[in-house]
């Protein structure tokens, strides 16, 4: 973090927190991300739950004065989300011991191969449906999907205003889920009144996720 | 409805977290401004203090130079709700030395706008920041609060001292020079701000 973030970052300036917050959240992202796939407890719910309390407390008042600005801020970041993290994991009453926890945190991003997080044959839907996308709707994804950009960014990144930004990701979610209709209609089955996303367990079965589809 | 559209969103992130859920969990752990304004204590002393300046701002200039309307109260934001400012952050409001930096702030702001700025001088020469000389203007993200644009600009070292009134412009599209000053830009809001420049 150079000299200006810094004195910006610890006066709790909006703008240094929100730099900040892109520079540092696809690494908490990642980690926070490979623990609750190994636990077999992927939801969006959970993991975005998670980066949210790890930044709540990252950007507390306390937290902020206590970062001396010497070291790099990213491991002073992890350790706040690891033990985030682990805090959850007690609180849920998961049979994972803490070191467990400790350890997947320590391990680099992409050190270990990754489980794929969904039903292999849901992602190649998933994958069939963004490469058939017009150009406009691909660059939607890739801006708000792939690199997981806020709507600002997103919407500079592309050229066009926040408002079209939004029109686009309703047609491409809107589409998405008649793609997904018509891919169940066409196994021949009775379409389901509930689209079940099974998350591969990995450790527990317990994981899913569910899509409940609009009638 | 919000539940099925964040797992379709999910999916289609491969399971890592879209945009959308960046925005808000973003909007949830940044503080806005009036967050920090803990205590009743701190919003009665702040209005107090902002009924009392704005009494004095608005008698000042009535006493120096009796009802003429003072440049630095040009209307701000003129066109569809933005409110724009120019200001040396080494100095205090209004002031300025020379070689400072200028940065240009717009308020409100909700799309990406490009900005043209000049400032006529106290003999009054013009001095063009944006458009360029090579037609290059600023440009201003889009954002809820105050954001500054892009780009800044510098108060001449060789400028003599004096009031300069700085006509700030927000614009939809890119237009040139001649076109700005003829009115024929796409202008979505304009201000006149006076910068004082001391030795």
């Amino acid at each position: 973090m150079d000299g200006a973030l810094l004195e910006s970052f610890r006066r709790g300036d909006r703008l240094a927190l929100e730099r900040v917050y892109s520079l540092h959240v696809r690494e908490v992202e990642e980690r926070v991300r490979t623990v609750l796939i190994r636990l077999g407890r992927l939801t969006a719910a959970d993991l975005a739950d998670l980066i949210q309390e790890a930044f709540l407390r990252a950007f507390s008042d306390r937290a902020r004065a206590q970062y001396d600005g010497q070291r790099d801020y990213g491991p002073f970041l992890i350790a706040i989300a690891r033990n985030v993290v682990v805090d959850w994991s007690r609180r849920a009453g998961r049979e994972v011991p803490v070191p467990d926890i400790i350890e997947w945190f320590a391990e680099q991003v992409g050190e270990q191969p990754e489980p794929a997080p969904f039903d292999p044959a849901l992602l190649a839907h998933t994958e069939a449906y963004v490469a058939g996308l017009p150009p406009e709707l691909r660059a939607v994804h890739h801006a708000r999907f792939v690199l997981g950009l806020p709507q600002r960014p997103a919407a500079e990144a592309i050229g066009i205003s926040r408002q079209s930004l939004r029109t686009l990701e309703k047609k491409l979610l809107r589409g998405f889920r008649q793609h997904l209709r018509r891919t169940d209609a066409s196994t021949g089955a009775p379409p389901p009144r509930q689209l079940t996303i099974s998350a591969r367990p990995v450790g527990a079965p317990e994981g899913r996720l569910t899509v409940a589809q609009r009638r | 409805m919000r539940n099925d559209d964040d797992s379709l969103r999910f999916l289609l992130s491969g399971g890592r977290l879209p945009g959308s859920a960046h925005d808000r969990i973003v909007a949830r752990v940044v503080p806005r401004r009036w967050a920090r304004l803990r205590s009743w204590r701190w919003v009665l002393a702040s209005t107090l203090v902002a009924g009392m300046a704005t009494a004095g701002l608005m008698l000042v200039p009535v006493l120096r130079h009796g009802f003429t309307a003072e440049p630095w109260r040009a209307a701000k934001g003129g066109g569809a709700g933005a409110s724009l400012n120019a200001r040396c952050p080494t100095h205090a409001t209004g002031t300025c030395g020379p070689g400072d930096r200028l940065v240009f702030e717009a308020h409100g702001s909700h799309e990406p706008a490009l900005l043209a700025a000049y400032a006529d001088g106290p003999a009054g020469e013009r001095f063009w920041y944006f458009p360029a000389a090579d037609g290059h203007l600023a440009s201003v993200p889009a954002h809820e609060g105050i954001v500054l644009a892009r780009e800044i600009g510098r108060i001449g070292e060789d400028w003599p001292p004096g009031r300069y009134a700085v006509h700030l412009f927000l614009l939809s599209r890119p237009t040139d020079r001649a076109a700005l000053l003829a009115g024929q830009a796409a202008i979505q809001a304009k201000a006149v701000v006076t910068v004082s420049v001391v030795p």
